[in-house]
This record gives structure tokens, sequence and C-alpha cells, in this order.
């Protein structure tokens, strides 16, 4: 017997077998037990994240600007699809071929529903729901998306959204991959505010992916919606500026609530649709819009510079009044159509003859503008317009402001050479030609100095922001007061009432509504003159402020004065000092 | 004293695996699972009180009879039986897998052809029990089941080794599975082949190192074949185990779920009921194949070990009968029983664990299932009747 009871090798193998199923044990339950207890746990607890909407934008009477409804998306579970039904889809939707080779191929495998279509076309979406039977693992989803109601006529103060980019993933942990984000606009100078935060709710789910109901340990966080922006814009108003700079080719209006430089209307023309920009425009598509001539992405009122023209006479006038370069009765030589600078022409559109201050305002007389600019010198002119802040901007709470552009002495230097100039640019620039540059939105700040005699408002259009309707923010308009006497200010009011009522402003005149303004013709040789007109009402006390630029159509006073009487009309309308008619 | 307690012991053992069993079963499984396999524990423990009260003597007159009953039953399977594949007969109240009473067969049949062989063996006493344990494993894998099917040739191994065959001997008469294994590359089995060849060229005679040189060569030769014919998700489990983590929720999904469930057990486990993959059914065949990845999730490294100490114990226990006893027959039936469970404990739990490919065998006492369960309580009957006997 004793070779049998030496045959222990078979229980030694069987230890040995052991003893590897004891380590293993040991590695799997000990030394990374912690592991699989975590992947166990991201096992069989979804993480689903419940879209907040996005905050409204309003206008001051709550009308809304920018809002959200429900949309439908197209989505498939990548591990419950094939060829076939991604190309019988494809008969029905046309889908991006990139995003099919993924689904097919990278991201077969996953069981969760992907979005691979957005913004789908109601019948599109009732038609694939219909043929669920033929689409097994294609579902219709339904998200939140934004809309833009008159989006053309609000689009350059709204702006419009865009789809994360990866890169913005990976720098903002906040995004998750189906965000919008602000690109423009309010849209993205309030975002944070607007965007709210996703509520996470963890649902169970079976080895398949599929969801089989709360998890009770796991509370649910629910959507923390974005704030409203209240507006100081009104709707009304910017809709008519929108339809009347429309029956031109370009142009901006700007509208200004004197009393806290709420801004009341904001237009550029032309101008784009938000929604379709939201919705992703093609790179084909994008770049026939960024290099459109017409520039419709580009929003006038703030972002584009041009010459005031004659409007920059009141502001400079008001000054030399200030420092005693001249009085309310001084003369220069008088107008007799031209003036003779070195061995330059310089015109004027009459022949006005001897005018004092205020007439040469009234009629917009260069030859008094030319004299008066030599007088105080191109460093006193500079220092003028300086002191306007031309060159800088006013901080309205929007992207993509410009400064606008003083030809001082050093600016001069610089572009022409040291005394490579003469003082003939000086001239013309006493008539608002040439290198002297603005936005709409500047020119229209200075004006609201003058018709508050140097009390004024920086402009906004930010009037609340509301959550959940309760105001957590109110903007605080800050008064700013200009060292100048309201003397000053009151010999060139005078003028400017004057302009409207017998001077080259008539075209704004209107007999309910006293308004007092400026036109202005800027040269942009070889086009046709830019109009602009800024008016203010009533004069007594103003209220409300308008300027209008068009581009190359011609005169101020015959194009761009009829605008800001229109709107002065409507802005009286809806307060009832106007009957309406 | 000690006889008592042996054959005590033993049964109580194998009741508290069984007790580890239904609990994970209900656990894993749900309460009719529970009840049906509560059923089939009473059966079971019937089974093995009447096993005892057979003697040995009547289990040698008959295991001829049981050998062809049980090959034509398993002929019969592959005709008429029912299941995922043709694995079982359908009873009503009672799926009875053929398969697992082939064990029994061929340990009884394998016995008695060599109860009175003792050493001296030919040609013929090696042959036919290798033609029988081959032709079962034939069967069983055509049904198909790879997890049953692979079981004979180790058992017949085994039990050779435990009559008193070389470990080189048994090697040589295995060589062609070796030389199969190897087959699906060629670069390894020229590498092998020539080893095998200058090792056993000294060791045999010219006339068996040719035989076992030609058996090796169509062996070597037929893996690509059966390769090819293999079914989807059989190539798809051997590719899977190879590398488990190439495609998470692909081929190898029950591998990695299974040992993601074992090792979120940790130290003493989530608890009973609370185990949170299998709930969610993350784990194939939980209440069959893979209830020890219930059992560990559940009860943890403690629960494991406990479970893997009272089946060291049990096999120590068979394995001491089979040691002990005199009767040649006994013997190697004991030591049958004894490999039968190791293989299927070894298999199973290295499985589970990602040890072994997923072949698809029960655990004995755990796994949910009426005949598996069964047909363990019989083979343990047979092995306290051997210890009984041997005692008188």
């Amino acid at each position: 017997m004793a070779e049998y009871a030496s045959r222990k090798s078979l229980l030694i193998l069987l230890g040995i077998c052991f003893i590897i199923i004891t380590i293993k044990l040991i590695h799997l339950q000990i030394i990374r037990g912690e592991r699989y207890f975590r992947l166990s746990e991201a096992n069989h607890i979804r993480k689903v994240y419940i879209p907040a909407s996005r905050g409204k934008i309003l206008d001051r009477n709550n009308i809304p600007l920018a809002d959200t409804r429900p949309s439908f998306a197209l989505s498939v579970i990548p591990c419950e699809i094939d060829s076939g039904i991604i190309t019988k889809l494809n008969k029905i939707v046309p889908l991006d071929s990139n995003k099919i080779k993924s689904l097919l191929y990278d991201q077969a495998y996953l069981r969760t529903p992907i979005k691979i279509k957005r913004h789908l076309d109601i019948k599109i979406a009732s038609q694939i729901e219909e043929l669920a039977a033929e689409f097994p693992g294609v579902t219709i989803e339904i998200e939140p998306v934004r809309i833009y109601p008159d989006g053309k006529a609000f689009a350059h103060i709204i702006g419009y959204l865009g789809e994360i980019t990866t890169e913005e993933l990976k720098s903002d942990s906040f995004y998750k991959p189906w965000h919008y984000v602000g690109r423009y606009g309010l849209e993205a100078v309030y975002e944070k505010y607007l965007r709210g935060r996703d509520g996470i709710r963890y649902t169970e789910i079976d080895a398949l992916g599929r969801e089989i109901g709360p998890i009770p340990e796991k509370r649910e966080v629910p959507p923390d919606p974005g704030c409203d922006i209240i507006l100081t814009i009104d709707a009304e108003l910017q809709k008519l500026a929108y339809n009347l700079l429309s029956q031109h080719q370009r142009g901006a209006v700007i509208g200004l609530d004197l009393k806290d430089g709420g801004v009341l209307c904001l237009v550029s023309y032309p101008s784009f649709d938000p929604e379709v920009l939201t919705k992703g425009i093609s790179t084909k598509e994008w770049e026939k819009l960024a290099n459109d001539k017409s520039a419709p992405l580009i929003n006038r009122v703030i972002s584009a510079i041009y010459p005031p023209g004659s409007t920059i006479k009141p502001p400079i006038t008001s000054l030399a009044l200030e420092y005693g370069f001249i009085t309310e009765n001084t003369k220069f030589a008088p107008c007799a159509g031209e003036f003779r600078y070195g061995n330059r022409k310089f015109r004027c559109l009459g022949k006005h003859g001897s005018l004092a201050l205020t007439d040469a305002i009234v009629y917009s007389c260069n030859i008094y503008f030319y004299q008066l600019a030599l007088k105080l010198g191109i460093d006193k002119f500079g220092e003028f317009l300086k002191f306007w802040q031309i060159d800088e901007k006013t901080g309205i709470d929007l992207l993509s402001e410009r400064k606008g552009n003083i030809p001082t002495r050093a600016y001069l230097d610089n572009r022409y050479g040291k005394n490579r100039w003469t003082s003939g640019l000086l001239v013309n620039y006493g008539v608002g030609q040439g290198e002297i540059l603005l936005t709409p939105l500047k020119l229209a700040v200075i004006y609201s100095a003058i018709a508050q005699e140097g009390e004024f408002y920086l402009p906004h259009l930010l009037k609340e922001i509301r959550k959940s309707d309760s105001i957590i923010y109110r903007y605080q308009p800050a008064k700013k007061n200009l060292p100048v006497s309201k003397r000053s200010f009151q010999i060139v009011k005078k003028a400017l009432q004057d302009v409207v009522t017998r001077g080259t402003g008539w075209a704004a005149y209107m007999p309910e509504i006293a308004i007092a303004g400026k036109t202005g013709t800027a040269e942009n040789p070889p086009y046709r003159d830019h109009a602009w007109f800024v008016g203010y009402a009533p004069v007594e006390n103003p209220e409300v402020l308008f300027c209008v630029l068009i581009e190359n159509v011609g005169k101020g006073g015959a194009y761009a004065a009829p605008i800001v009487r229109e709107l002065v009309k409507k802005y009286f309308e809806k307060r009832n000092f106007i009957a309406n008619e | 004293m000690s006889k008592l307690n042996n054959s005590r012991i033993i049964i109580g053992v194998v009741i508290i695996l069984n007790i580890i069993g239904l609990v994970t079963i209900y656990s894993a499984g749900g309460s009719n699972y529970f009840f049906r396999e509560l059923i089939w524990t009473i059966l079971g423990i019937g089974i093995l009180l009447a096993t005892v009260k057979i003697p040995v003597r009547l289990w040698e007159n008959f295991s001829i009879h049981i050998f062809i009953l049980t090959f034509l039953l398993l002929v019969l399977v592959l005709i008429v039986g029912g299941g995922p594949a043709n694995r079982w007969f359908d009873l009503g109240f009672f799926n009875f897998q053929p398969s697992e009473l082939a064990k029994v067969a061929i340990i009884l049949f394998i016995a008695q052809r060599w109860a009175y062989k003792k050493i001296a063996f030919n040609m013929k006493d090696l042959l036919i029990p290798i033609v029988a344990a081959l032709s079962y494993a034939l069967l069983v894998l055509l049904e198909p089941d790879m997890g049953t099917g692979l079981i004979f040739l180790p058992v017949l191994a085994g039990m050779m080794f435990w009559h008193g065959i070389s470990m080189f001997q048994i090697f040589l008469l295995f060589s062609p599975i070796f030389s199969f294994i190897f087959g699906f590359s060629i670069y390894l089995w020229i590498g092998y082949f020539v080893g095998f060849a200058i090792i056993t060229y000294r060791k045999t005679t010219v006339v068996s190192w040719l035989i076992a040189l030609m058996t090796n060569i169509l062996a070597g030769l037929s893996s690509p074949i059966i390769w090819a014919n293999l079914k989807e998700y059989q190539k798809a489990r051997i590719i899977g185990f190879l590398s488990p983590w190439l495609d998470p929720k692909g081929m190898s999904w029950n591998l990695i779920q299974s040992q993601i469930a074992v090792g979120s057990g940790r130290i003493f486990g989530k608890g009973f009921l609370s185990g949170t993959q299998k709930k969610l059914a993350f784990l194939p065949n939980r209440e069959t194949d893979f209830i020890f990845s219930t059992l560990s999730e559940e009860f943890g490294f403690v629960g494991a070990i406990l479970t893997l100490t009272l089946y060291f114990f049990l096999l120590y226990q068979i394995y001491k009968i089979a040691q002990k006893t005199q009767n040649e027959f006994a013997r190697l039936v004991a030591i049958g029983i004894f490999l039968v469970f190791s293989y299927q404990i070894i298999v199973n739990i290295g499985m589970v664990l990602g040890l072994l490919p997923i072949t698809g065998i029960a655990l004995p006492f755990l796994s949910y299932g009426g005949s598996s369960l069964i047909v363990s309580y019989l083979m343990i009957g047979l092995a306290i009747r051997i210890y009984k006997e041997n005692q008188l």
C-alpha cells in the first residue's frame, strides 16, 4: 500500500489551486476592492442631467425678446443601431457623415442615447415617431431651444447662442457637451446669469443601460433656471426704428432715456437672424455672412466709427463759449459760399452772409466753424474733443464697443510726419470731417450731456435681473456732471431748438412736441454722404434722445431727421402725451 | 468514534454549503429559484441517505449498465433535448441533465475496468476507458456544453495517476491534447512538437514514440479545423478571456462584470440582498454559473474565504477516504468523486474570478440547478458509503 500513500500530488495540486484562488480574491476584494466598489457604484447609477431653462431676455414692458421653447432632437443608442437603420434614417434626415462614422465605430458600444440632430422639423420628428418600429434604438427627444421673436430687429442687442466647443469644455468645467453658450450680444454679456444650472437626477440602470427608476438614497437636484434679464429697451420703439431704417441700405439708430441713460432702442441695419445662427450654420454660410459687403454682423451703433459732420459743431461750441473763445454774439468773416485757406477752398452749402453764433448753428454754416476751428487751434480743438471723451468707450454693456478717434497734434505728426501737415486739416475738423471718428452711441451720449446741461448718465441696456419673479439686481445709473456752466449749454440748446423750427432740421419738426437737434452730413468720398441727425425732446426738461445715422444717402436733414421725428412721436404717443390717432 | 464523526462532518459541511447556496440563490434569483432549489435540496438529502444504504458492490456490478444507459441518454438528449442548447430533458417539474449523471457513470465505469488490473496495464485496459471518456466528452461538447464536456479527461487522467500510472505515461497519452491546444498557433505548435519529440525519444520504444508523434501531428492539425467550426459565442468567450479589457461592453462583458461584483464586495461584502451587480442583471447566469460572484459581492472576502475553506475541508475528507480505502474499485470511485468536485470548484471559481475562460460549469451545492445538486448529493452519499464499508 505504500505506493498509494505517496500519491499526495493530487492534494498538493488542489492546495496550489486554492492558494491561487485565495490570492486572486485578496487582489480583487482587498487590494483593489475600493476601485471595484466605485466601479460597481458607477455601473448601476446613471447621472441624468435635467437641463435648466435659460433665462429670458425681456424689454422694459416684459415683452420677451429671447425665450425658450421645446424642440425636437434626434437621439440614437449606438449599440442598438446598425448601418441599415442609419441608411434609412439618412433618407429622412440628412445626417453628418462624420457623426455616422463615429456612431457605428468609435461609439458603437455605448448604451446611452446620443443626440445626433437637433432642431428637428416637427414633420420629420413625427414621421420618425410613426415609424418607430422600423427604427429600434432611435428616439425623438424634447429639449429646450432658444427663440428670438422679431429676432432681426433685436439681433445686435440680444446676440445669439452657439453650441459649446471642445476647447471651452476643457477650460470650463461648468459646461457639458449639450450646452449652448452666449456668443454675441447680451446673451454673451449676461451668460453667467442667463444659463442657470442643470439639475441632476440619479437613476438606477440595469446592465443594458435601461433606466429602472430613481434611487431613494440619492436625492434629485432640481434644475436651477437661469435669471431673466430685463432691459431698458422698448420693443415697440426698437421695431419702429428697425422698420424706418430698413427703408435704407445701411444705418444705425440709438435711443436713450435721458433720465437714467437706459437704451430705448439700438438698431443696426442690415441685420441677421439670430435663430439661424443659434441653430448653427455651415462654415460656408458663415463666411458668406461675415464677408457680406453690407456687414450685417457689425453693430453699427457701437462698433462702427464715422465722421460726425456738422453734429460736432454744438459740442465744440459749448466749450468754446465756456472758455471764452467766443460769445453768443461773436461773428466771423461773412459766408460767401466758400472759404479760402492757404491755397485751398473750403465750401459751405449756402451763402449765409454774416451770422452770429445761433444762426451759424441753425443754418449749419461751415464758414463760421472753419474760422472757429482756426481760432481754437489744433491743440485746443483736440482738447475739446478729448473733453467729450471721443477716444474712449462709453462702457455700454455690450461687447466690441469701439473707441473714436481724435486728430491731435501727436496723431497728425504720427500719421503725416512732423510738420508735414497743415492747418488746412483743422479747417475740415471744424465741421466734423476727416479724421474725427466716433460711434453713433458716443454722439448720443455727448448730446445727452448737452440736452441736460452737463448732467447725464452713461448708456446701459440692463434694467434689472430677476430670479423667479423677484428682482435680484437693479441697475443703478450713476449721474455724471460736466464741469461746464449751464449758461454755455443753454446758448447751444437754444440754437438746437431753432435748428428744428427754422433751420436744417426742419424735417424733425412736429407741432405736438418741441424737438431740438442737429443735422450732420459726413463726407464719405467717393460715395454719397452719411446722414446724421441727433435730437431730443421735449426741449424743456428733455426725456428722450435719438441719434440716427444712415450711410451713403445724402443730407442728414433730409434722411435722418424724419426718423427721429417718428421715434419721438412714437415715444410720446406711448406716454399719452400725444393723442394716438 | 472517528468513523461516526467523519461521515457526519461531511454531511454537515455539505449542508452548510447548501445553505450558503440557498441564501445566495434567494438573493440572486428571488424566491422562485429559492423554493425550487429547496425542494431539490430535500430530494438531494433523500438521495444522499439512500445512497449511503446502497452497497458499493452494487454500483460495481451495474457500472456497465449505467455507462451504457447514460451513453444512450446523452445521444437521446441531442435529438429530443430542450433548453438553450440540447442539454436537458424537460420533465415538466424538473429539467434533467444527463451530462451530470455522466460524471458518475464515467467514474464507475473506469473504476470497474481497472479494479482488478492493478498496475500491469496493457493498451486495451487503457484504451477502453479513454474511448469511453472521449465519447462522453464529445457527446456533451456537441450539446454544446463546453464546461461539462471538458471534465471527463482530467478525471480520467487523475484516476490513471491514482491507479499508479506514471506522470510521464499520462503526459504521453494526453500529449495530443496539448498538441491540439498549441495547434492554434503554428509557431507555438512547432516549438512544442520539436520539444516533445526530443524529450520522448529516449524514454519510449520506437513504436510508441512514432505513434505518439503521429497522434500529436493529427491533433495539432485538427485544432484550426475545429476552431473554424466553433460556435461564435464559444470563440467570443475564448477571445474575451484572453483580452477582457479590450472591449468592456462586448464579448468579455460577463468576465468584467463578474470581477467588479467580486471586487466590490471588499472585505465584509455589501450585505445580504444588497449586491448591486447581481440585482440589475449585470451578472449573467447569476444564480447558476456565477453564483460565487454574488456570494463574494454580498458577503465579501470573509464569505468567499469561508466557502473556500468549507470546500477544501470537504475535498480533503473525500481525499482521505480515497486514500484509506482498501478496495480498489471503491478507492478509484472515491478519487473520481474527489476529482469531479475539485475540477468543478476550481474551474467555476477560476472563471468567476477571471483566472480561467468562461466555460459554464456548476459550483457544487451552490449553483442553482436540480441535476447538479442531486448528482452532487449522490456522489457524497457514495463517498460516505465507501468510507463506511472500509471501516467495517
